[in-house]
């Protein structure tokens, strides 16, 4: 019941969130000088005031500011959140496109650095102050240190140009249709179609950016990783358990491991949500169509409803692995729980 | 969970089963076993065969599909429908979709307009306010069977009209009315003489769409009123654009032309996929489809060409265009664009300062070396006309010789001339996107800027600013000198002769440059119908515009592309970007 009445508080403060990130960022888009229509009006048309007109009236910014966010909130309670301002594209049907794909790659990229950077951390940790640790600590400030372009091209040449052991740019080979949207997930819906095919390009398409995008965060938890276990191996209870027989095997696993995670997985969250926000360069690089594209594209033509729908779409995001990160504590340490 | 392997492992070398050599080979392994799947994918991968194909690709591009790769997801790709479209990129996917009445399909003479849709050039009724064209006969649209009609084409450019769209010019500023005499026959009514009609209807937004299809997807020719006199219900009344801007969403995935291929698949994050026409009334195309696919990075979509992903790139950075030379398995397909890059400076006091002062505008044309923009930033790839009519419209070419050139000692001469002292001037540029021949237009600024301040009492302030915000203060005319791109909307001299050079028309109200003369002899090459003495006129315009230099041409790029050196049959084209009707490749 307590866990239950806690899911319900905390969502109905998320709520409260997103209506103060929206207003805020209606304001604050309204406040940058600049006006959208500048964008669509085009070069012989643009000192004419029918046409000005007719763009301000299909958009509704011939409204008063109020008036103009009321109606955005009233549409979006019906599941509209707009058109887009310079490509009249349906703002929902775009976020449905670019959400799926810039999480596929995050989650990909967490895996990547889970899978990396754990075991990493617990090397070091366990060898602290000897060679693996040395190497490991190697590998992970170049993980952290190495700017995102700069692998992402470096990768690029290497394993597309020179040896093309995987492609660079996009989700899917040339050509090769996207699965008929359920999920959005190029992924998952290419599986519940039975598209072996379209699975496995997708698969070969990620691994590049996953890797370039998910370094920093490998970087990170290694090293987060590797201290909290240095801290926790010589803590009172480990020497205890030590004292007690207990195989260094279980030691290391279930008793300094467990504990040493907990700030491991806050990073781990943080990380994954910074992730979704701020793949654009990656993005770029690979041609992969996600959500930081999309939201630099709308902020550089200032296109209102693009803009609020990427900032709400982040602002759940955040809000959701924060409470995700919370359970996850719970789980982990049964004493947070109670507090 | 690949944590637990590595935790075994450790408790193995713990319990000394395990040397710590094999612990870093094993746990190597272990940690990417987390990816056993893509190692497994990869191992197939490089298993997988392809001749002409990269072998990592699962699918394979074989000699029917032409693979062109552009930034799709970018800005450029807005949508494949006429009313709406005022893009440049996808132009080459238009002009394979759509016909239009008339077409100056070879790009290296582009001003050659001939018929396509239409059954003949306009027959001009005697006061040469009347322009008849007959239409082709048996022609059917793509999706529907529906014949062409003259319907077809009153409702298209009607509708065209109804957007308000960037390009809805085209459709209510060439004719006051438009009339069907019979079902292949239609009278365009004019405003004034135009000589440049034939061209006006070559231009995209005029292409001719299936009116049944395109009233089915919800598209009108209703125009709702915004002008000064309007009710507020009538400005309220915008169901009309809303339902257009509705059917352009159906029309981007079910094309509604006449052309050579029709759209398959629009999908501007991965693909937009055009398959042959079987029923095209032309020449038969040689493909069976173009695949544009979406690569952002230009040196990307070189890399893309150089691999085998795709037969062409849209863009070719200036840098790479020795390596692509070099290289015996690639060609680059180039044609001379009607595009410009140009320097505007204010005339009007109050915003524009010393800019103002014509002999500090001719100190500034004097002072810019066009020829290291030319050979160092544009390696070669550009020519420059003396004013914004670009090569070879009217007059152009014999203007090159009057053309300002680097003089630098001239150009002293003249900022102390006009005694205005020591000044700074603010230059604004796009700081969000190349300019045109996809230089970059930092370096380009920077290059002028140095040019300029080699005048003494010149200090040069570079303002890069997001394009949206340029454009806007540009338009307003509250700039003193800016870096702006222009490129044409249809294949004439007018394009660019009345945008420039008119009284309060486009770029001439910004730069608030008016010349009363210039006004009248426009109005003459507009109604002027024989080519020489339409020229004449032209020239005669520049001549009286150049003292003034209210723009300084930077240069006109010669667009390239890098292409596979299997393709044939596309050709490079100032206003469709590339002609890929003809196109066809071999293994």
């Amino acid at each position: 019941m307590g866990l239950w009445r806690y899911i319900i508080v905390r969502f109905l403060q998320a709520l409260v969130v997103l209506f103060f990130v929206s207003i805020a960022t209606f304001l604050l888009m309204h406040a940058v000088p600049g006006d959208p229509v500048n964008s669509i009006i085009g070069e012989r048309q643009a000192e004419r005031p029918e046409v000005r007109a007719a763009i301000e009236s299909q958009y509704g910014l011939d409204k008063p500011l109020p008036v103009q966010y009321a109606y955005y909130v009233k549409n979006l309670l019906r599941g509209d959140m707009g058109t887009t301002i310079t490509d009249r594209k349906n703002v929902l049907d775009e976020l449905r496109l670019v959400v799926p794909a810039t999480m596929e790659l995050a989650f990909a990229a967490m895996l990547f650095a889970i899978s990396v950077g754990v075991p990493l951390g617990i090397i070091a940790a366990v060898k602290q102050g000897k060679w693996p640790d040395h190497v490991a600590r190697f590998v992970s400030l170049l993980g952290t240190s190495m700017p995102v372009f700069w692998l992402g091209l470096l990768l690029a040449y290497l394993v597309t140009y020179k040896f093309q052991i995987l492609p660079r740019s996009g989700q899917l080979d040339v050509g090769m249709r996207r699965p008929p949207q359920v999920t959005g997930f190029i992924s998952i819906d290419a599986l519940l179609a039975g598209d072996f095919d379209t699975f496995q390009s997708l698969i070969r398409h990620i691994i590049l950016p996953a890797i370039v995008l998910g370094s920093f965060a490998m970087g990170i938890i290694s090293r987060m990783l590797r201290s909290s276990l240095v801290a926790a191996l010589n803590d009172d209870y480990v020497r205890t358990a030590r004292a007690k027989g207990v195989s260094e095997y279980r030691v290391v696993r279930a008793h300094a491991l467990r504990n040493a995670l907990i700030p491991t997985v806050t990073v781990i969250g943080l990380t994954f949500a910074s992730l979704l926000a701020g793949a654009v360069l990656t993005e770029t690089i690979f041609s992969w169509p996600g959500l930081g594209q999309f939201a630099v594209r709308m902020a550089l033509k200032l296109d209102y409803p693009g803009l609020i729908g990427v900032t709400l779409i982040v602002a759940v995001v955040y809000t959701l692995v924060n409470f995700f990160v919370d359970v996850l504590y719970g789980i982990l340490d049964p004493r947070i729980r109670v507090g | 969970m690949s944590g637990t392997r590595i935790t075994d492992l450790v408790a193995n070398l713990h319990s000394n089963e395990l040397t710590r050599r094999d612990l870093m080979v094993k746990a190597g392994v272990a940690g990417m076993s987390a990816s056993a799947l893509s190692m497994l994918l990869t191992g197939r991968a490089i298993a997988a065969p392809g001749a002409s194909t990269p072998r990592y690709l699962v699918s394979k591009i074989d000699a029917t599909t032409l693979v062109v790769t552009d930034a799709l997801s970018g800005a450029y790709w807005l949508g494949l429908d006429p009313a709406w479209y005022y893009e440049i990129n996808p132009t080459m996917a238009m002009f394979a979709i759509y016909d239009q009445l008339y077409a100056g399909q070879d790009g290296s003479n582009p001003t050659d307009i001939q018929p396509l849709l239409a059954d003949g050039m306009p027959e001009l009724s005697e006061d040469l306010l009347t322009a008849t064209i007959k239409l082709k006969q048996g022609i059917t649209f793509q999706n529907t069977g529906n014949e062409m009609t003259a319907d077809d084409v009153i409702f298209s450019y009607n509708r065209l009209a109804a957007t308000y769209a960037q390009s809805s010019f085209l459709a209510t500023d060439y004719w006051t009315d438009i009339q069907k005499v019979d079902d292949y026959t239609i009278a365009i009514t004019l405003p004034a003489p135009n000589a440049g009609l034939a061209a006006v209807l070559a231009s995209i937004p005029l292409s001719i769409t299936d009116s049944k299809q395109v009233m089915e997807f919800g598209g009108t020719t209703d125009r709702p009123e915004f002008t000064d006199d309007a009710t507020d219900d009538e400005r309220a009344s915008n169901e009309s654009i809303l339902a257009n801007r509705d059917a352009q969403n159906l029309i981007n995935s079910t094309s509604v032309g006449t052309g050579p291929f029709k759209v398959d698949q629009w999908d501007t994050n991965s693909s937009v996929i055009l398959v042959a026409n079987p029923d095209y009334w032309g020449e038969a195309p040689q493909i069976e489809q173009i695949i544009f696919t979406n690569i952002i990075d230009a040196n990307a979509q070189l890399q893309a060409v150089e691999t085998g992903d795709a037969d062409i790139a849209y863009s070719l950075n200036p840098d790479s265009v020795a390596a692509v030379e070099s290289n015996p398995d690639l060609q680059i397909i180039s044609e001379s664009s009607l595009s410009i890059q140009y320097l505007a400076m204010n005339l009007n006091e109050e915003f524009g300062g010393p800019m103002a002062n014509q002999l500090c505008r001719q100190a500034f044309a004097y002072a810019i070396d066009y020829d290291s923009i030319i050979n160092d930033i544009l390696v070669g790839g550009a020519v420059r006309p003396a004013l914004p009519i670009p090569l070879p419209l009217s007059g152009s070419e014999a203007m090159l010789e009057k053309a300002y050139t680097l003089d630098l000692a001239r150009a002293q001469e003249l900022w102390d001339e006009s005694g205005v002292g020591d000044q700074e001037i603010e230059i604004t540029y796009d700081s969000d996107s190349p300019g045109e021949g996809g230089v970059n237009l930092e370096t380009l600024a920077t290059a002028i800027k140095a040019n300029l301040e080699a005048i003494n009492g010149v200090t040069i302030r570079l303002s890069p600013m997001p394009g949206n915000d340029r454009v806007g203060q540009y338009r307003a005319g509250e700039f003193q000198a800016t870096i702006s791109p222009w490129s044409p909307d249809y294949p004439d001299v007018d394009t660019y002769a009345t945008p420039f050079f008119q009284t309060g028309t486009a770029a001439a109200a910004r730069v608030s440059f008016s010349n009363p003369e210039v006004d009248d002899l426009l109005k003459q090459g507009l109604a002027e119908t024989d080519p020489a003495a339409r020229d004449a006129i032209y020239l005669q315009i520049q001549e009286l515009v150049l003292p003034d230099v209210p723009y300084i041409v930077l240069y006109q790029p010669v667009y390239r592309k890098p292409a596979n050196a299997t393709v044939a049959g596309v050709t490079v084209h100032p206003i469709y970007m590339m002609n890929l009707r003809g196109a066809s490749k071999t293994e």
